[in-house]
C-alpha cells in the first residue's frame, strides 16, 4: 500500500508542476473563480409562477378560505401544505418544501366583521431572493387586492362612502436572507458552479493532453496501473479544487459579506463528494474524446452548463417543465446547490441536509468509477 | 523461452481488416544489440509496442526476459526500458523532474533515488542541463534524457524505438556509443532505425517490409545473401538527365543520383559495357564506369523496394 502510494504521489507532484507551469491553469483555477463572483454576484431576476404554499388557517371561516383561494386562483401559488401548527411550516420552509407560508390568525374573520381590519403573515424562504422578492410582491398586492374587495363589500353593505382605510394588512417576514440580498443566495451556490468549472477544465485536458503530446505512451509502458495514474491527477486536482472551496469563502464572506451560519467541516466534507462528480466527468471526458479542446468543451457542456442552468442557481427548478425537471435529478449540482445555500443562509446540518448529501454521493460514486475505468493503459 | 532475450512466433497483430504485422518471428540472445529495419509503416513500431505489452498481440507468442506479452503485459513493464518514436517526456518539466516522476513511478527506494538519477544524468550526458525543461533542449539532448530515462530502474532489456531520428550526426554518434556501452554490461538493446551506419553497428539485424520479416542475420550476412549482384558507379555528363536513360537500360534493377555519380544496382556484370555504350549514344559523356562493393544501403534497398514478399 505504501508503494503503491508512492507511485500516486509521484503523479500528483508531476501534476502540480504541470498546474504550476501553465498560467493557463492558475487563470482557471484563480482569476476565474473571483470573476465570476463579481458578475454574478449581482442577481438576475426571473419570472416566477406556482410558489410552493403552506397555509395555516387558524380561523376555518369564510372570510379565510376567500383568502386563501385568492391565493391559489392568482397562479403565482400553489398549496402543497395545509396545516394547524405553525412548527410545521417552519420545518417545510427549512426543509425547502415550501417556498412560503401563509398564516391566518384565528380572529381574521372576527376581526374584519367587528373591526373592520385584520393582518396576515406572510413568510418567505429568502435564502432564494429572487423566488422571495417575487413572491413577496404577489403576495402583497393579492392581500391588497382582497383589502380592497372587503372595504367595496363593506361600503356597499353601509349604504355610503365611509372610511376607506384598508382592511387587510400583510405582514411579511422573510427568512434566512433577511434583506434579499441577491449575493448572499448567489455566493454559496456559485461554489457549486466554480467547482463544477474549474474541475472540468482542469481535468478534461489533463488525459487527452497526455495523449496529444504523446506522454502517455512512454506512462502506459511503465508499470503504473491507470488506476494509480488516475487516482494521483484527481489527487492534485482535488488540492487544487479545495483552495478554490476556501477562496470562494472568503471572497463571499469579506467581499459581498454573505453570512455563513452552518458547519464549515459539512461543507467541505460535502464539497469533497461533489468535486467526485465535478473531476469524474472531466477524466472521463479526458479519456474518451480523442483531443483535448473536444474533450474540454464536452466536460464544460456537461458539468458547467447544466451547473447554472439545471441546478436552480437562477431558474427554480419548480418552475421549470416537467421533462427538464426530471433532467435535473441527474445533475450533482442541484443537490450541492441545495446543500450549500442550506449551510450558509439556514445555518441546517445533516439532521436536514442528508437526503441531497445522499443523492450526491450516490451520483458521485457512479461518475467517479466511470472516469477511473474509462481510462485504459493500451494506446 | 530459455535463454533468448526477446522471443517472437508467429506474431500477428491486425487493426480491423488491415495487417500491421504478419507472423513476424525472430529471437534476440540476450546482451546483443539487435536493429529493426524498415520503411514507414512496416509495422516497426507496432511489433515493438506489442513486446512493450503495450498492444495485446492478434495471434501468435511473445516473451520478453522470459514473460508472455499477451499474459502478463505489466510483467514484461516492470523490467523493461522503452523510448518511443516520438519524445514523450514532459516537455514542461526539468530533466531532473522529469527523471524524478519517473523514479517515483518505477519505485526506485527513496534513498537509492538521488544516486541513481545522478548516476543516470552523468552516463547519458545531461548533468549540465538537469535544471533544463526538457522543451527547451535539442533533440539529441532529449534524446539521451528519455535513454536515461529508460534506464533509471535498471532494465535488462531496452526498446529504442528510432532513438536518433531528426538527430545530428555527432549526437547520433554519442548516442549509439552509449548503446554499445549499454551492450557490454550485458543489456539486449532492440533498435529501430532508418540509417544503414546505425544498421551495421547492430550484432543481427531484422528487415521488415509490410508488416512482414523479409530478411534476418547479421550486416555481413544480409549483404551476401541479398545485395544485387553488381553495383556500378557511373559517371557522366548531367547525371539527373542521364537517370531516365540508366533507368530503361536492360538489366537495371534501380538507379538514383548520389552527388555527381550514379549508383547503379544491376542484375549481370555485362552491364557495364552497355551502360557506357547507351549513355554515350545518347549524348551524356561517360567518363567512369566502376564496380564498388555492396553496402546495407544496396541490400535494404533491394528488400525494400523490390518484388513484394508472397
Amino acid at each position: 500500500m505504501t508503494r503503491c502510494r508512492s507511485r500516486i504521489m509521484a503523479i500528483l507532484r508531476k501534476e502540480f508542476i504541470h498546474i504550476r507551469r501553465d498560467p493557463r491553469s492558475l487563470l482557471i483555477a484563480v482569476i476565474m473563480p473571483v470573476a465570476l463572483l463579481f458578475i454574478y454576484g449581482y442577481g438576475v431576476s426571473s419570472d416566477i409562477t406556482d410558489i410552493r404554499l403552506g397555509v395555516v388557517d387558524w380561523s376555518r371561516t369564510r372570510e379565510s378560505r376567500e383568502l386563501i383561494s385568492a391565493f391559489t386562483s392568482s397562479g403565482y401559488f400553489a398549496v402543497v401544505l395545509r396545516s394547524d401548527r405553525y412548527a410545521d411550516m417552519e420545518r417545510a420552509l427549512d426543509a425547502g418544501d415550501i417556498r412560503a407560508a401563509l398564516v391566518v390568525p384565528a380572529a381574521y374573520a372576527a376581526d374584519i366583521t367587528r373591526k373592520g381590519a385584520s393582518s396576515v403573515q406572510i413568510l418567505l424562504d429568502g435564502s432564494d431572493p429572487n423566488t422571495a422578492t417575487v413572491a413577496a410582491g404577489y403576495a402583497e398586492g393579492i392581500v391588497g387586492n382582497r383589502s380592497a374587495i372587503i372595504v367595496r363589500e363593506r361600503t356597499l353593505r353601509s349604504g355610503g362612502a365611509r372610511r376607506s382605510r384598508a382592511a387587510l394588512t400583510p405582514e411579511v417576514r422573510v427568512w434566512y436572507n433577511e434583506d434579499l440580498r441577491s449575493a448572499n443566495f448567489i455566493v454559496p451556490g456559485l461554489i457549486a458552479v466554480i467547482l463544477a468549472m474549474t474541475s472540468a477544465l482542469l481535468t478534461s485536458g489533463t488525459i487527452a493532453g497526455e495523449r496529444e503530446r504523446g506522454t502517455i505512451e512512454q506512462l502506459a509502458a511503465s508499470p503504473a496501473s491507470a488506476r494509480e495514474i488516475m487516482l494521483g491527477k484527481i489527487a492534485a486536482y482535488v488540492t487544487l479544487a479545495f483552495a478554490d472551496v476556501v477562496l470562494v469563502v472568503l471572497v463571499g464572506r469579506l467581499w459581498f459579506g454573505v453570512p455563513f451560519r452552518g458547519s464549515p467541516l459539512l461543507l467541505v466534507l460535502s464539497s469533497g463528494v461533489f468535486l467526485m462528480a465535478a473531476l469524474g466527468l472531466g477524466l472521463l471526458f479526458s479519456a474518451r474524446m480523442p483531443t483535448q479542446q473536444t474533450a474540454i468543451v464536452a466536460a464544460l457542456m456537461t458539468t458547467m452548463v447544466p451547473s447554472i442552468l439545471l441546478s436552480g442557481f437562477f431558474f427554480p427548478i419548480s418552475s421549470m417543465p416537467k421533462v427538464v425537471q426530471v433532467i435535473t435529478t441527474v445533475v450533482p449540482a442541484r443537490y450541492f446547490m441545495v446543500i450549500t445555500r442550506g449551510i450558509f443562509l439556514k445555518g441546517i446540518g445533516l439532521a436536514e441536509l442528508w437526503p441531497p448529501i445522499l443523492s450526491l454521493a450516490a451520483l458521485s460514486v457512479v461518475i467517479m468509477a466511470a472516469g477511473i475505468r474509462s481510462f485504459k493503459k493500451r494506446v | 523461452m530459455s535463454e533468448a532475450a526477446i522471443l517472437c512466433r508467429d506474431l500477428v497483430k491486425r487493426f480491423g481488416a488491415f495487417t500491421a504485422v504478419d507472423r513476424v518471428s525472430f529471437e534476440v540472445k540476450p546482451g546483443t544489440v539487435f536493429g529493426f529495419l524498415g520503411p514507414n509503416g512496416s509495422g516497426k513500431s507496432t511489433t515493438i509496442r506489442m513486446l512493450c505489452g503495450l498492444l495485446l498481440p492478434t495471434s501468435g507468442r511473445a516473451a520478453v526476459g522470459g514473460v508472455d506479452v499477451a499474459r502478463n503485459p505489466e510483467g514484461v513493464k516492470r523490467q523493461i526500458g522503452y523510448m518511443s518514436q516520438r519524445f514523450s517526456l514532459y516537455q514542461d518539466l526539468t530533466v531532473r523532474e522529469n527523471l524524478e516522476f519517473y523514479a517515483g513511478v518505477y519505485r526506485i527506494p527513496r534513498r537509492e533515488r538521488q544516486a541513481r538519477i545522478e548516476e543516470v544524468m552523468t552516463r547519458t550526458g545531461v548533468v549540465a542541463d538537469a535544471g533544463t525543461l526538457a522543451g527547451d533542449m535539442s533533440v539529441g539532448v532529449r534524446q539521451r534524457l528519455a535513454l536515461g530515462a529508460a534506464l533509471l530502474h535498471r532494465p535488462a532489456i531496452v526498446f529504442l524505438d528510432e532513438p536518433t531520428s531528426g538527430v545530428d550526426p555527432i549526437s547520433r554518434r554519442r548516442f549509439w556509443t552509449l548503446i554499445g556501452e549499454l551492450s557490454a554490461e550485458g543489456i539486449t538493446a532492440l533498435v529501430t532505425t532508418h540509417h544503414m551506419d546505425e544498421a551495421q553497428r547492430c550484432d543481427e539485424l531484422v528487415l521488415m517490409r509490410t508488416g512482414r520479416v523479409v530478411a534476418r542475420g547479421t550486416p555481413a550476412d544480409l549483404i551476401v545473401a541479398h545485395a544485387p549482384p553488381v553495383i556500378l558507379s557511373v559517371r557522366c555528363d548531367r547525371p539527373q538527365e542521364a537517370l531516365a536513360i540508366v533507368q530503361k537500360t536492360s538489366g537495371v534493377r534501380r538507379a538514383a543520383v548520389r552527388g555527381v555519380r550514379l549508383h547503379v544496382a544491376a542484375e549481370d556484370d555485362g552491364l557495364a559495357e552497355r551502360l557506357e555504350a547507351e549513355l554515350t549514344r545518347a549524348g551524356y559523356a561517360c567518363t567512369e564506369v566502376r564496380h564498388i562493393s555492396a553496402t546495407l544501403e544496396d541490400v535494404f534497398m533491394e528488400l525494400a523496394m523490390g518484388e513484394a514478399p508472397p
